[in-house]
């Protein structure tokens, strides 16, 4: 999906074997983030429809995480999952099931079987939204992984 | 008070592995042992945090004489920035076990719409949520 939006020319930021998957990221997730963040509110909000798929969730997304971050996050977590078949199946806001209260942004996968390689994926994930400064984003996010 | 580590729920890891072992975990065992594994997490962060936060905070700057009552929210923001996000998984199962009669089942969040989630849990998926429990009392015990 980025190469579509941003065209060729990428380039590979690293390669780590992460639980016995072969991760390649291949934009860093701050060149994204810059990209997103000069764009406009709608055409953000069109490439957040290709990952939420009830369009009015997105308004209660807004207002428990940014939308650019959030945005900028999707693509980058989509260069990365692709050459692992993995894919991002749904984008919604978590609730507590007691309270209502809004836990998390929740990012459903698909294809995630392995589940000690999918744990490790999400330490790795998390770890360079770390290292790249988006640590309050990286406690926003939960990856789903229900098998 | 009692001493934080009393709440690592390591030793509780041990007694669920002892059972399965035993091959005597019917239903409603499954179903308590789902539950707590995700609330003796959260207790055991708790205390943890309590201290980390040096006793500053109440929930939601409601009263709490001790101020020991921490939000579940902040528990996954700790742990899903650590990228611990299996937590997930077990709390869903948490949800299957406390509010749903039948097994398999679907667990349903409602959020202006809904998101259904299919359970059916045995003896194989228990032992992964213990891992994934087991990985994140290390993280804690490092809190």
């Amino acid at each position: 999906m980025l190469s579509q939006n941003f065209g060729s020319g990428l380039e590979t930021v690293s390669e780590e074997d992460v639980g016995n998957l072969q991760v390649e990221v291949i934009l860093s997730l701050t060149t994204i983030y810059e990209i997103i963040s000069k764009m406009r509110k709608e055409e953000i909000i069109q490439i957040l429809k290709s990952y939420v798929k009830e369009e009015h969730i997105i308004n209660k997304i807004e207002e428990n995480v940014s939308l650019v971050e959030l945005t900028a996050f999707l693509l980058w977590l989509d260069t990365i999952l692709e050459s692992l078949n993995i894919y991002i199946a749904d984008v919604f806001p978590f609730p507590d099931v007691e309270t209502g209260e809004i836990l998390f942004i929740g990012v459903e996968l698909k294809e995630c079987n392995n589940r000690d390689a999918w744990s490790a994926l999400s330490r790795f994930i998390k770890g360079e939204m770390r290292k790249e400064g988006f640590k309050d984003l990286a406690g926003e996010i939960g990856l789903i992984c229900h098998q | 008070m009692s001493s934080i580590e009393n709440l690592n729920p390591k030793k509780l890891l041990g007694l669920i592995n002892h059972f399965i072992n035993s091959g005597t975990v019917d239903e409603v065992l499954m179903r308590r042992i789902a539950s707590s594994l995700f609330l003796s997490l959260y207790n055991y962060w708790s205390a943890k945090a309590y201290i980390k936060y040096n006793k500053r905070y109440d929930v939601k700057g409601r009263s709490s004489p001790r101020g020991d009552n921490l939000p579940h929210k902040w528990f996954y923001k700790d742990v899903l920035k650590q990228g611990y996000d299996e937590i997930i998984d077990i709390y869903l199962y948490r949800v299957w076990a406390d509010h749903y009669a039948l097994h398999p089942t679907e667990v349903v969040l409602n959020i202006d719409g809904s998101r259904v989630f299919r359970v059916e849990i045995d003896v194989n998926k228990l032992k992964d949520l213990i891992k994934s429990a087991y990985r994140i009392i290390e993280y804690v015990e490092r809190y």
